[in-house]
């Protein structure tokens, strides 16, 4: 079993916003082992970038972490102050998001900024009380400028965002994400703006990357076809909570939550020539300014039951790696097909 | 390089159809040196006739004013044709200059520092109050504020009532002008940085690390001057015609007050010429200040790939 | 736990926690968010009152703008009244007029010097009613003025007793505001001036914005080389400050009417409205609603008319309320410096200016102007703020 270099425990985020509080986060907890990629598949409005800005402290006003804890090599992010964060940030985690057009500063050279990145953490190897010289942090850069497949990465370093192209601008922030070795990266999004063809570019380029340099990757989507091409293991969030948790195979292959099962009916399956009825899933997304007491999905959910609509489930334990937050997963829950699982509650 | 000649040119020939406008306004005017209503004295005659060349045809006379021009010339004053206008112009320069200089100065440090604070600390008590202060800026005429000054210079001893000779003398007359601008450059750079601070940029360099210090002053504020910058060149002449009032208020003997007299006097010569100078000193300013911008912003040299 | 609980429920129960809330139309929307604005709401309430105070405040004067009594010039709101007797009072105004006053702050009549004795520093008034006669001592307001101590600075002696000491400092109850250098009332000539003011900026305001509608919407639709030479005449006149050609235009013109302002305000000031409407059409022409409507058929005039001009309209709105306190700065800055309307009718700008020449003896005179300037502007500046937010479609999401 490898390492955990990621542990979530029941995290909650709110917006006090002047409407009211929105619960962006009511209670998530999951893992990453050191060396995988989890994906994170969820609706707009599910949570799943909130958890990880949650993650990476940059939650503005009115937000605020309320509850829960983060913990990371050792320590508990939720606590660390602002300075603490930003010495983190960029070296052991970093996070590129989803649209690269306004992702760089248009006034300052792409050499500018990610040499700046490169000084604000990486220290003369000769001094360790000063930043990496001018030189030696510009050499870094186009070194993973070429890693990340930029052309003639030592002549467009000294270019400007506007005459990179989108999948280009995506790569440089890749390359910037990088550069200081995080163990961790977290990936919000990053090809939904692109292009079909240079989003395959840039997840072929994640995995290469992730199989060179070893980095964790968290990848959240909204695309189960994505999520089944890069990562290992996957969490399906619905309504700021978690539904279900697993391996790729597990989800894709036996979900054990009614919100999956819907999510792939609504997907075409890429066999080529088979006829089949896409399902779309009734309904909408819950108003998190006033979230419901029980199972967020279940107004959605064909399977409700009346304890659904009262109380939240907690996590049932279907293998050891796959947990579903469902009340037909209950021993006293009538059988479904589908549900049927060999232990009891977690 | 062809960026920069081409806005030159444009603004020669912008201030080219300027000059002719203005020239045949010179001619329209009723009681004006062109009109043959009155019989002018013989001095004034004579001097006219060699700077405007009152009996040749229309185009010979356009073509003389135009040379005269080219040599700075601007002919004599109407009321006091011994008296050139670019001399009148020499001699009132030094005072408005010292005036508007200082106020230049004092807009673009205080405005923008207020500008600055008031985005950081947006929505509390320090935004509402400089908020307010720049709307009243912004609303009250300069010659209400000038004269208040007045008033209280006339109660207190070592404020002097008028003139700038101590260095005291410059508070009113520097703060009577610059009101406005000042309070339109915290309001401009205020929402500029705030706009600029909700950029994905700006979420991009917090998130690799970056301090939040650079990230203000480096990343956000590069940014956020842009728009106050292109404003500076249109507030040079704000400030010029602001001169106007601050300096009849205060017995400032600059060009705005030999402009605001000439006015009433009917000094026409003196009235376009000052009025040409004015426009000349503008076009150029907005061509300084379209090349600061260039410097800044790296997206708007388009034919420099 | 309950087995109760796990029995299935149909799909009314589902739907409780469907949220819906009440649709509003834009405006609808807009207005409440006007309302929420406090600083939006003063600026209303301002414009109402300053408009009300124009248009009908002159119907409760006992006086018009230009009645002038000689008697009582410059004389302040509150003045210093001294009680001679039983029912005389007087004012002694700073250039040493008397002024008969009644005991509440009346003015009554005027009195004349008719002796002066240098020496001994003593004026000796009387009123042509009743012929008595009036000393003042004012030696010691000399001694005061130098910084000397005195017991007190006027003494008063009027059928053989002495006073010196000030009944009350009262409001002039016969001109409110107090009167100008020709005896005129401050408060009439401000509500006319208010009157004028708006007028002014009201009528250049709502001309400007037809010309600028009319010219940014034909330039952005049509596009093209008509779009470009309209906008390059925009660009030039836009080269030079607006107020220079303005003010040329005054001097050339030489007539001081209401007319020939108004006319020298639209000449150019049009133009930052023709920008904004321009853009704003750039913006809407390729919306599909548009594209839809040509499509049909629809005539491009009608297009212009009925779809452009009205999805622009926020900011059109905007724009015009800015433009009011605009142009009331423009013409008061015009006046101030001579080219304003002509005497007797004054705008506030002709009133400042004024007042301003007097600022050193008589303050008020350019007060009350620059106050009721600085009243509009400051109201039309607090609503135009407040609509600009209310019309912003981003914060749509409250």
């Amino acid at each position: 079993m490898a390492e955990k270099i990621l542990e979530l425990k029941n995290l909650k985020t709110s917006f006090y916003t002047h409407l009211g509080e929105v619960q962006a986060v009511r209670g998530v907890s999951y893992e990453l082992e050191e060396g995988h990629i989890l994906g994170i598949v969820g609706e707009s409005g599910s949570g799943k970038s909130v958890t990880s800005l949650s993650i990476m402290r940059l939650i503005d006003t009115p937000g605020k972490i309320k509850e829960g804890e983060i913990m990371f090599q050792g320590q508990d992010l939720a606590q660390l102050s602002e300075a603490e964060m930003a010495e983190l940030r960029g070296s052991e985690i970093s996070m590129i998001f989803q649209d690269p057009m306004t992702s760089l500063n248009p006034v300052f050279t792409i050499e500018n900024q990610m040499v700046e990145v490169i000084r604000t953490h990486i220290k003369d190897p000769d001094n360790p009380k000063k930043p990496i010289s001018k030189k030696a942090a510009r050499e870094r850069a186009v070194k993973y400028l070429e890693l990340v497949g930029i052309p003639e990465p030592e002549v467009r370093i000294g270019q400007y965002p506007h005459q990179y192209s989108g999948g280009m601008r995506q790569r440089a922030l890749i390359a910037m994400a990088l550069s200081c070795e995080p163990k961790l990266l977290i990936a919000d999004e990053p090809t939904t703006a692109l292009d079909v063809t240079i989003q395959a570019q840039i997840l072929e380029l994640l995995k290469e990357l992730q199989s060179k340099t070893g980095t964790s990757i968290i990848f959240i989507t909204h695309d189960l076809g994505v999520i089944a091409e890069l990562c290992t293991n996957v969490v399906v969030m619905y309504g700021g909570m978690m539904m279900e948790k697993g391996t790729v195979e597990e989800i894709f292959y036996s979900p054990k939550h009614p919100y999956t099962q819907g999510l792939h009916k609504s997907v075409p399956s890429d066999v080529v020539g088979q006829k089949e009825r896409l399902v779309p899933i009734e309904g909408s997304p819950p108003d998190l300014l006033n979230p419901p007491q029980g199972c967020p999905f279940a107004p959605r959910c064909e399977h409700a039951m009346k304890i659904c609509l009262e109380k939240a489930s907690p996590l049932y334990k279907v293998t050891d790696t796959q947990v579903s937050s469902c009340w037909l997963l209950d021993e006293a829950a009538p059988v479904v097909e589908g549900f049927k699982v060999e232990g009891g509650a977690k | 390089m062809v960026y920069y000649i081409k806005k030159l040119a444009a603004s020669l020939v912008t201030l080219l159809i300027i000059i002719t406008i203005v020239f045949f306004m010179l001619r329209a005017i009723p009681g004006g040196p062109f009109s043959r209503e009155k019989p002018l004295p013989e001095a004034t005659r004579e001097r006219l006739e060699a700077a405007y060349g009152l009996d040749k045809s229309n185009f010979e006379q356009y073509v003389v004013y135009m040379q005269n021009l080219a040599k700075g010339d601007l002919g004599p004053s109407f009321k006091n044709p011994a008296y050139k206008v670019q001399d009148l112009i020499k001699l009132g320069m030094p005072q408005t200059a010292k005036v508007g200089g200082i106020a230049v100065v004092f807009i673009i440090s205080f405005g923008i520092v207020l500008g600055v604070i008031s985005a950081l600390k947006s929505n509390t008590g320090v935004d509402y109050l400089v908020m307010v202060i720049a709307t009243l800026g912004v609303t009250v005429p300069s010659f209400v504020v000038g004269s208040l000054f007045i008033l209280l210079a006339q109660n207190v001893d070592f404020i002097p009532v008028g003139g700038i000779e101590s260095p005291i003398a410059f508070v009113g007359p520097v703060v009577a002008l610059s009101g406005y601008s000042l309070a339109f450059v915290s309001r401009l750079t205020r929402s500029s940085m705030l706009e600029v601070l909700r950029q994905d940029y700006i979420r991009t360099a917090r998130a690799n690390g970056i301090s939040e210090f650079k990230v203000i002053f480096k990343h956000a504020l590069k940014n956020g001057l842009i728009p106050v910058v292109t404003y500076i060149g249109p507030m040079i002449a704000a400030l010029l015609t602001g001169s106007f009032v601050v300096e009849r208020i205060f017995v400032i003997n600059g060009i705005g007050e030999y402009f605001t007299a000439s006015v009433q006097n009917r000094d026409y010569t003196l009235t376009i010429g000052i009025t040409i100078f004015y426009a000349s000193f503008y076009i150029f300013m907005v061509f300084i200040v379209d090349i600061l911008y260039s410097f800044i912003d790296p997206r708007i040299k388009v034919g420099d790939r | 736990m309950n087995k109760d609980n796990f029995t299935f429920v149909d799909s009314s129960e589902k739907l409780d926690n469907e949220q819906i809330r009440p649709s509003l139309t834009y405006w609808q929307d807009v207005w409440r968010r006007l309302k929420k604005n406090k600083l939006a709401i003063m600026g209303l309430s301002g414009v109402v009152l300053i408009v009300l105070f124009a248009v009908f405040g002159p119907l409760f004067r006992p006086f018009s703008y230009s009645d002038q009594d000689l008697r009582f010039k410059n004389i302040p709101p509150k003045i210093d009244v001294y009680q001679l007797a039983e029912d005389r009072y007087v004012y002694l105004s700073q250039d040493y007029h008397l002024i008969a006053v009644t005991e509440n702050g009346e003015l009554i009549d005027k009195y004349e010097r008719i002796k002066t004795d240098a020496i001994n520093r003593v004026y000796t008034y009387a009123l042509e009613a009743d012929g008595q006669e009036v000393a003042l001592d004012f030696g010691n307001k000399v001694k005061a003025n130098k910084g000397e101590d005195v017991p007190y600075v006027f003494k008063f002696t009027f059928a053989g007793s002495e006073t010196t000491e000030i009944f009350d400092k009262m409001s002039n109850k016969t001109y409110v505001l107090g009167t100008d250098a020709l005896g005129r009332d401050l408060l009439t000539r401000v509500m006319f001036g208010a009157r004028i003011s708006l007028i002014v900026a009201g009528v250049a305001a709502v001309i400007n914005l037809f010309i600028g509608v009319i010219y940014g919407s034909v330039s952005g639709f049509f596009g093209g080389t008509v779009d470009l030479i309209m906008m390059r005449i925009v660009d030039i006149i836009n080269s030079i400050p607006l107020l220079l050609y303005v003010i040329l235009l005054l001097v050339v013109l030489d007539d001081r009417g209401l007319g020939t302002i108004i006319l020298a305000l639209i000449t150019v000031y049009w133009v930052g409205m023709a920008r904004l409407v321009r853009g704003q059409t750039l913006g809407i022409k390729n919306q599909e609603y548009v594209l839809a409507a040509r499509t049909i058929g629809v005539s491009n005039i009608n297009i212009i008319t009925r779809h452009i001009i009205p999805n622009a309209l926020g900011p059109i709105i905007v724009s015009l309320t800015m433009m009011i306190p605009s142009a009331v700065f423009t013409e008061a800055f015009l006046s101030f410096i001579g080219l304003g309307v002509s005497a007797p009718q004054a705008s506030l700008g002709t009133l400042a200016s004024d007042g301003a020449q007097l600022i050193r003896v008589f303050p008020y005179q350019l007060i009350w102007p620059a106050l009721t300037i600085a009243w509009m502007m400051l109201s039309f500046n607090f609503l135009g703020d407040g609509l600009r937010d209310a019309l912003d479609p981003r914060l749509r999401k409250g």
